[in-house]
């Protein structure tokens, strides 16, 4: 990341860690999908619903390290808002009261983490990226078309998450130093 | 859903000619019938993606029968075909049949064609028309069929891929399993699931891959069942609305919007929980007639009630329950939730509960709202519930009310259960019972006892604290001063309220006097001790039973119970009765005069047997055992002694000798014993067994006065046969002297031995010459020279044997027959009175020969040819002639022999002689010794080879041991010892000084 100009507030860099992870409960979610979706091998099409209108964590590295920070945290914020209102859907949608639990527990997560990354940006003085499409506006989809959608939606959020995890890092660091 | 229809192109036309034609074709009927089947006109379809049915409808003139054809397009295989009866529809003229495919109607393209049938008579076929599939190449995705089925559990199900344009088809799973398909188009795939069973409540998952897996697409389906409400019923609670409640017998497995719905008289139910099994839906007025509909999409159920409200009437809980408390009894009061409850009557259940205990009382009244609980205790909590149910048409109880709790008021105790117990002296105890809760009422803050006596005017009083339950008293003074026998205890327990009724005992003072009366056997039952006695109709005392432990003899810790008059049985419990412990149970008059013992037991609550055993001592009496024994302390019995068993002990096996049932007797005598060790064990049994028994042992002596007389006989006879031998043999005594005491010519010296006059000097003299006459073919057997030693009493006792050689005391040995006195030395003829006295008391060396004989011939002794008398010579010549002759012993010269004899022999023969010293008892015969010289003993001692020369004959002119040499010791040594010639010769010749 390229070093910015603006000091970000201290308290914006104190909240810039990850204790967000999916593995305690990846395995139970898929799980509750179903064979093949607990498989190991198993990738079904990326569908293009309203749940994943979200920038994709497959970017290319050199690209994704071409991009600004404003661009990544913007990318970044936009990606969890996206991510942060389909775990709530499935969190909703789910008969499993464990996993639903987890879900919600973990949707907290994703708020702080949300809150995080605008007051950062904030702090830096981005600008924060229009507020991502209303979910209810989603067409009628079969079942395993959701099943598919929600197993996307995991799996882009652990990829964020592991983006993330690594450019606040990258990003605390040249801020500090 | 979309409608296909396929319009006709042509219509019938009804012209006269073709009337006339018709009429004429009637003619005809059977003779051309297919002129008159017309062609199915006007097909149309119409599909039901969901349900896969298919509506074919088409125009059929007057045929009634039908043959349809459906054939997948693209394969033209045929899915069906047969010949189907349809009736036209009398309003549209059109005949319709449904058929139901068992694929997807999207799966694949069909063809649909009818043609009328009359019999065997057919009509052409109609038009094709085509239903078609989502697998038209119009539609390049991949495609899966149906989507988002719900189907019951054990439907068959047939899934269909589509593969997408220009791809290969891979497979189909459902859930994990990999399904076989069919072939239905070019692109399209089927598989049929058979007897589906219950899926994840997210369905099972039906997934087709294209080869190689690059693309997939899927289908869920959801396996559950139809709903089965059951136990419809419904009622009120607030007398106006109805509360309609059911549950669902089964689980359908599905959910959301696939789950089940239910409407109650056509109003829709909503739950707060759905996930509960009871359910619940109001409706607010009541209605008499009740429906509840369940409907999921695998069908409904309907289920009805109806009942008048007054009969269905449920209370709610009464509310906002209060008390007004006393010590005996307590008022409950409480509200409604609903004002219509004031004119309901109502059966109203209060639930007390203390002390881990519930009762229940029952109240009616109409719109209850309070009660009175009585018959409480004081000073005690109670927690109290309340519930209604309507007093007419009763439905159900209604529901409880909170608990609520409340402790009654104290109030003064009851008086105290009082009795005694008197020692053998004038003290004892006054005892009384702790107050239960339920009996003080309230704290117990302490007791009053008094002892008082009228007649002497003796009143005193002592205050004791709550935890005193038994005051000591000593009476020995009153007792001295009163002339009556009672004195009055009084005891009175206090608490908050105030104190109890006074408890009284009266103490006899006589108590010592009362005999002891017949003791009974309470025999303990599984309730405990059960008692009976006579009840005299002039009585009308009350009883007092008493009971402690049997070994008790002070201050016992008693317990009682009292009993009303008239009664004449008791089982008397206790906790504190244990197995093994003997009781005494006393039954006593309890009246305004002093307690009278009027009956007593004794008893067991389990009889164990006697944890020690008897005292066993035994002695004997002449030839006879005596066994007594102790008798067991009572403590230790543990039971009634039945008996005793004496055993007698052989090995580790006892013997049962006898069997004593008197248990005063504790003795017993064992007859007809032989001598030798006995072990007896004598073991007390009681009805649990016998105890372990005491083990006493006795060695049976012989009869003493009978062994006197027996060693008396034993000697008479000895004696007797003594004198028999002595006088035989001194009637024989010349035979006896000529067969075993022959004659022995006495050795004649060379020299002039008659100058000597002094003791014999047995140092070698260089001039003395012992002429021996070597025979090698000599027979010891023959011979026997038997050496006795000395005979020191104290040497015996050492054993000679054991002696070392080199000893400091040269061994004394004594030669018979050798010349001792101061005579000179002549010739002598040895006789058995001279062999005992012609001994040698050297200093130096003593050595008696005992004997010298052959067996059959003379032992001659040739020491000096010259000093011998002629006849002497001549004998001794003779002899030595002779001694080339077998069988004579002597061999010629001077050759004394020792007979060897074992040690053994010694001992069996039990010889008043001393032993030999083995090795020169072993000797078998002699041979000079010119290594020894008699001024060193010590150094003869010290050679080895000189050891069995101590028993060797030494020759008086010589000096020289006579020893024999090594093979013929050792030959010796292999032969009998002696034989019982030898042993009476010994006997006879044997002297003591």
């Amino acid at each position: 990341m390229q070093r910015s100009r603006v000091r970000p507030h201290p308290a914006a860099l104190c909240c810039m860690s990850f204790p967000l992870s999916l593995t305690p409960f990846m395995s139970s979610a898929l799980t509750y999908l179903g064979p093949p979706f607990n498989e190991k091998d198993f990738s079904p099409p990326r569908p293009n619903s309203t749940a994943l209108s979200l920038p994709s964590a497959a970017t290319r590295l050199e690209l994704w390290h071409g991009l600004e920070n404003q661009a990544r945290l913007a990318q970044n914020q936009k990606a969890y808002s996206v991510l942060l209102a389909a775990v709530r859907e499935l969190a909703r949608s789910t008969l499993c009261p464990a996993l639903k639990t987890s879900l919600l527990h973990f949707c907290t997560g994703l708020d702080g983490l949300l809150g995080s990354i605008s007051a950062l940006m904030t702090t830096l003085g981005y600008a924060l990226p229009p507020p991502s499409a209303n979910m209810e506006m989603r067409p009628t989809m079969n079942d395993f078309a959701k099943k598919v959608e929600g197993f996307w939606i995991l799996r882009e959020l652990q990829s964020w998450l592991w983006r993330s995890a690594k450019d606040f890092n990258r990003l605390k660091k040249r801020l500090r130093g | 859903m979309p409608r296909l229809s396929v319009s006709p192109s042509s219509k019938p036309n009804c012209s006269p000619v073709w009337l006339i034609s018709v009429l004429l074709g009637l003619l005809a009927i059977h003779t051309n019938a297919k002129d008159v089947l017309t062609v199915p006109q006007q097909v149309s379809l119409s599909a039901n993606m969901y349900t896969q049915h298919l509506t074919i409808s088409w125009l059929g003139g007057a045929a009634t029968t039908f043959d349809l054809m459906i054939l997948r397009t693209e394969l033209n295989e045929t899915v069906f075909y047969e010949t189907v009866s349809v009736t036209m529809n009398q309003v549209s003229g059109r005949h319709q049949w449904n058929w139901t495919s068992v694929e997807p109607l999207q799966c694949t393209s069909l063809s649909i064609k009818i043609r009328s049938r009359d019999g065997q008579t057919t009509s052409e076929w109609s038009n094709t028309q085509i239903l078609q599939g989502s697998d038209l190449p119009s539609n390049e995705e991949l495609q899966m069929y149906p989507q988002d089925r719900i189907v019951p559990v054990g439907a068959n199900t047939t899934f269909c891929c589509i593969v997408e344009e220009g791809k290969l088809f891979g497979t189909i799973r459902y859930g994990n399993t990999v399904m076989n398909t069919t072939r239905l188009s070019r692109r399209s795939f089927a598989a049929t699931v058979v007897n589906q069973e219950l899926s994840g409540k997210t369905g099972t998952n039906v997934v087709c891959f294209d080869n190689p897996k690059t693309k997939l697409t899927g289908a869920v389906v959801f396996v559950g069942y139809p709903p089965l409400p059951t136990d419809f019923v419904c009622e009120t609670r607030d007398l106006t609305s109805a509360v309609c409640q059911w549950n669902e017998k089964r689980d359908t497995n599905l959910y959301r919007k696939r789950g089940t719905r239910y409407s109650l008289n056509k109003r829709n139910c909503t739950f707060s929980s759905p996930e509960e099994k009871q359910k619940e839906c109001s409706v607010a007025q009541w209605e008499g007639n009740f429906t509840l509909v369940a409907v999921n999409p695998l069908g409904q159920y309907s289920l009805t009630d109806s009942a008048e409200i007054n009969h269905r009437v449920h209370p709610v809980a009464p509310v906002n329950l209060t008390f007004v408390v006393h010590a005996w009894n307590a008022s409950v009061l409480w509200q409604w939730e609903y004002n219509s409850y004031s004119s309901l009557a109502l059966d109203c259940q209060v639930e007390l509960a203390s002390q881990g205990y519930k009762t229940k009382r029952t109240f009616s009244g109409v719109g209850l709202r309070s009660v009175v609980l009585s018959d409480l205790y004081p000073d005690e909590d109670y927690s109290v519930q309340v519930c209604c149910g309507a007093q007419q048409n009763f439905w159900k109880w209604g529901s409880w009310s909170k608990s609520f709790s409340f402790k009654t008021n104290n109030y003064v105790p009851d008086a105290p259960d009082v009795w005694m117990w008197m020692n053998k002296d004038y003290t004892g105890q006054v005892i009384w019972k702790p107050l239960t809760q339920r009996q003080s009422h309230g704290l117990i803050t302490g007791y009053e006892v008094t002892l008082w006596s009228p007649e002497v005017n003796f009143q005193h009083t002592e205050f004791f604290s709550p935890d005193t339950y038994a005051v000591p008293v000593n009476l020995t003074q009153i007792a001295t001063r009163s002339s009556d026998n009672k004195v009055m205890a009084t005891v009175i327990a206090k608490n908050a309220a105030g104190v109890s009724q006074p408890a009284s005992v009266l103490i006899p003072l006589r108590l010592t006097d009362v005999e002891p009366l017949t003791v009974s056997r309470a025999v303990y039952t599984d309730r405990g001790f059960p008692l009976f006695w006579q009840h005299n109709a002039n009585d009308t005392c009350a009883y007092v039973v008493e009971w402690y432990e049997a070994s008790c003899k002070w201050d016992c810790p008693v317990e009682w119970i009292k009993l009303a008059a008239g009664n004449t049985n008791v089982t008397i419990k206790s906790a504190n009765f244990q197995p093994g412990v003997r009781y005494n149970i006393s039954l006593y008059s309890n009246s305004s005069e002093a307690p009278e013992l009027l009956q007593h037991w004794q008893g067991y609550m389990q009889e164990l047997v006697p944890s020690s055993s008897v005292l066993l001592s035994t002695t004997q009496q002449d030839s006879d055992i005596l066994l007594t024994w102790r008798e067991i302390p009572l403590v230790n019995r543990r039971g009634f002694l039945l008996g005793y068993n004496i055993y007698i002990s052989g090995g580790s096996q006892l013997t049962l000798l006898a069997n004593l049932s008197d248990l005063e007797s504790r003795s017993y005598t064992v007859k007809g014993l032989s001598q030798g060790l006995y072990n007896f064990t004598v073991k007390a049994y009681t009805s649990a067994g016998e105890d372990k028994g005491t083990t006493a042992s006795i060695t049976l002596e012989p009869y003493t006065d009978w062994l006197i007389l027996e060693i008396l006989v034993s000697l008479g006879i000895t004696a007797l046969l003594l004198a028999v031998v002595t006088v035989i043999c001194y009637k024989k005594r010349k035979w006896v002297k000529k067969v075993f005491y022959p004659d022995i010519p006495e050795p004649k010296l060379s020299g002039d031995w008659s100058r000597s006059q002094g003791p014999l000097d047995v140092k070698p003299s260089p001039h003395s010459l012992v002429h021996m006459v070597q025979k090698p073919e000599w027979d010891s057997s023959k011979e026997v020279l038997v050496v006795i030693p000395e005979e020191d009493e104290d040497e015996e006792g050492l054993g000679i044997g054991d002696e070392p050689v080199d000893t400091d005391e040269p061994t004394s040995l004594r030669y018979y027959n050798q010349v001792v006195d101061e005579r000179p030395i002549r010739p002598r003829f040895p006789d058995s009175s001279d062999s005992s006295a012609s001994s040698l008391d050297s200093a130096c060396t003593d050595v008696t020969y005992t004997g010298i004989q052959t067996s059959g011939s003379s032992l001659v002794f040739q020491l000096d040819p010259q000093g011998s008398s002629e006849g002497h010579q001549s004998q001794a010549d003779l002899s030595v002639c002779g001694g080339g002759g077998g069988g004579g012993g002597g061999g010629g010269g001077y050759r004394p022999q020792m007979q060897s004899r074992a040690p053994s022999d010694d001992i069996g023969l039990a010889s008043p002689e001393p032993f030999l010293e083995p090795q020169a008892a072993s000797a078998g015969g002699y041979k000079p010794q010119s290594s020894w010289h008699f001024d060193s003993p010590v150094e003869a001692g010290e050679s080895g080879r000189l050891a069995p020369s101590l028993g060797s004959p030494t020759s008086v002119a010589s000096t020289q041991f006579l020893l024999p040499d090594e093979e013929e010791y050792a030959e010796e040594k292999r032969q009998p010892s002696s034989s019982a010639a030898t042993w009476f010769t010994n006997l006879l010749s044997s002297t003591k000084p």
